[in-house]
Order: structure tokens, then sequence, then C-alpha cells
């Protein structure tokens, strides 16, 4: 039951993946880069999360709060970033 | 002092769960990280909020209804053929609250049905809110006030002051307009 | 039962995920497509999170999936919020990707 479940959730990650990593390819603004930078970090963390059901596998708790933790981070900073440079 | 004591405290029990478990050496270092913490950035152990726990309660299931809706919304609106949208940019006013509960408004109207806040100004406190769906600003300022209420609600005003104002007054909480520029 | 839960849980949430990422590329312009990266999204990693604590009931786990839940709350609206404020800035001298938008 979860093998499947999981199985099925890790395939349509996967496509959110791919189509993830299209949005950064066609961005062509600073902003643009960063949506789609963030989406894919999301896309990240939520299949950590899926692995995590599928395994029972404490660690990969661990590594979300890290994850999500360093994202913000990365986000935070390029906006920060954009502002002072002022282009988006 | 005894707002330091439950800052210290949830930030010992943030520590033990990120451990996973219950153990004296935890909850020790645990003390011991929080202090210091509190020491290195003296401004979380400011000015507690008052939480009504009722409304406190009420306010996290309005905002996790707003934000099932909110997906579903967005789900429609990305998945729906040809739609029609209408993005704009409103400005929304905000009551008289302290900067974190402020913070908190932001926050929830993001995560709500149609609107992303974008900024938030001061004087007059003030959120500017892009729209999606070509809400009104009417429509938008009653959503806003509609939280603001449960927001009050859920935290009342603290102190011998009374008044949510006199956070606001204080000028040790405003935050730095950003630090931009 | 439980399992069947987690697995309504952990299948909705991919699918929000992949709403989230559909909508990054449909939508037309930045501001509304932050729109799609955050609010789905945030949902569809609650959701997981919610089936990684019925298929592990252990305290420990549930405290710590509680812990990375309220970082999502606390961090995906920040973040948008950042961003948004650098792009509304920039733009609202010439605002022109803010007009009314007819289809995708």
């Amino acid at each position: 039951m979860i093998e499947l479940a999981t199985t099925v959730a890790f395939t349509i990650v996967s496509i959110a993946g791919v189509l993830g990593a299209g949005a950064l390819l066609r961005a062509r603004t600073l902003a643009d880069r960063i949506v789609a930078l963030d989406l894919l970090l999301v896309i990240l963390v939520l299949a950590i999360a899926v692995g995590a059901v599928r395994t029972r596998e404490r660690l990969y708790l661990d590594i979300l709060v890290v994850t999500s933790l360093l994202g913000f981070l990365g986000t935070t900073i390029v906006a920060r970033f954009m502002e002072r440079r002022g282009s988006a | 002092m005894s707002a330091r004591l439950l800052t210290v405290g949830w930030l010992t029990a943030v520590w033990v769960a990120l451990w996973g478990g219950i153990t004296p050496a935890n909850v020790l270092s645990g003390l011991v990280a929080a202090g210091l913490v509190l020491t290195a950035f003296p401004i979380a152990s400011r000015r507690p909020l008052r939480i009504n726990p009722l409304w406190g309660a009420v306010l996290v299931g309005w905002f996790l209804a707003g934000l099932v809706r909110a997906s579903a919304t967005v789900a429609w609106q990305v998945i729906r053929p040809r739609s029609r949208l209408r993005p704009t940019v409103l400005t929304a006013t905000l009551p008289a609250l302290p900067p974190a509960l402020r913070v908190l408004m932001a926050d929830a109207v993001s995560l709500t049905p149609g609107t992303l806040t974008l900024d938030l100004i001061e004087d007059p406190p003030a959120l500017h809110i892009h729209v999606l769906d070509g809400a009104t600003a009417d429509s938008v300022q009653r959503d806003v006030d509609t939280l603001a209420r449960l927001v009050q609600r859920a935290f009342p005003p603290s102190g011998a002051s009374g008044d949510h104002r006199a956070a606001m007054a204080d000028p040790r909480t405003r935050p730095d307009e950003g630090g931009r520029r | 039962m439980i399992d069947v839960l987690t697995s309504i849980a952990v299948i909705t949430g991919a699918a929000l995920a992949l709403v989230a990422a559909i909508g990054v590329h449909r939508l037309p312009d930045v501001l509304s497509r932050m729109h799609a990266a955050t609010k789905p999204a945030t949902l569809g990693i609650l959701l997981v999170l919610i089936g990684v604590a019925l298929r592990d009931g252990r305290l420990a786990v549930i405290a710590k999936v509680a812990l990375v839940a309220a970082l999502q709350f606390l961090t995906a609206p920040t973040g948008a919020h950042m961003v948004g404020r650098a792009v509304h800035r920039d733009t609202t001298e010439h605002d022109d990707d803010l007009d009314p938008v007819d289809g995708v």
C-alpha cells in the first residue's frame, strides 16, 4: 500500500521537478529564476518527505530541517541582493 | 523576566525536538544554548505576547482553511484553460498592531486565497497586496479586517498600558524600515 | 486505515507540488507565478509531513515533523514576501507586466 502510494507520489514529484527545471531554464529575469529555484527546493523537500514516509528513516527528518532553513536563507539573501541592486 | 523564562522554555523545547529525545543531557545543553541565544540576540526576550488559547485555535483553524481554499483556487486557476486573470496591486490598511503581529498578518495574507503580500508599510500601517483574480479593494480590505480582528482576539493587548498602540509607540519595538538603502 | 490516510496525504501532497510547477509555467507574470509557487506547495509539504507523522507515531518523530511544518509556515510566505517586495519596488515605475491579462 505505502510502497505503491509513495511510488505514485515519487512519479508525480519527478514530473513536477522536470517542469521546475524547465521553468528555471526558461526564466529570463533574476526574479523568475528565484521563483523557479524556490519551487525546485520545495519539490526537493517534498520528495525527501515522501522518502521519509516510504523508508521510515528518521535521518530524513533532520535533512528536511536543514534543507528548509538553507532554502529560506538563500531566497532571502538573493531578494535582499535584488533590492540593493535594483533590477528584477 | 518571566518572558525570558518563557523564551528559554520554548527554545529548549525546539532543541530537544531536534535531538529527538528527552534526556538530561539534551535538556541541559538546550538550556545553555537558549541562554546563549538570548544573550547574543536580546531582541528575542522582549515584550511577551499574551495568547488567548480559544481564539488562537480559531485563528489556526481559519488559517488552515484559508490555505486549503487558496491551494484549490490556485490549482483551478492554473488548470482551467484560457482563464481570465486580472492581476493587480492593492493597498489594505491595518489596525495598530505590534510589529510581530503585523508580520503575522502579512504571512497570513500570503497564504490565503488570491492574495500575496508584497510590502509592509508604516505610518499609517498598511499592506501592499498582489491580487491574482481581480478581487476588489473592498473585498480584500474586508478579508484583512476579519483577519485583523481574529489576530487581536488571539493576542489580546498585554501590560498596564492595555493597548496595542502602546507597543507601536515604543521606539524600541519599531522595525528599522527594513534597513534598506 | 492509517495506511490509506497516509497514502492519500502523500499523493495529494505530490499532486499539489505538480500544480505549483504547472502554475509557474502557465501564469503570466512573476508575481502571479509566486501565488502558484507559495500556496499549493506549502499545503503539499504539510500533507506529506502529516503522512510522515501518521506512518511513524513516535513522539520524537511527531515533534520533529511539527517543527519542520512550523518552519515551512514561517519561511514560505516570508520568502515570497521578500521576493515580491523586491519585484514590486522594482516595477512600480514601469509596471507594464501588472496589466490585466487575457488567457494564460
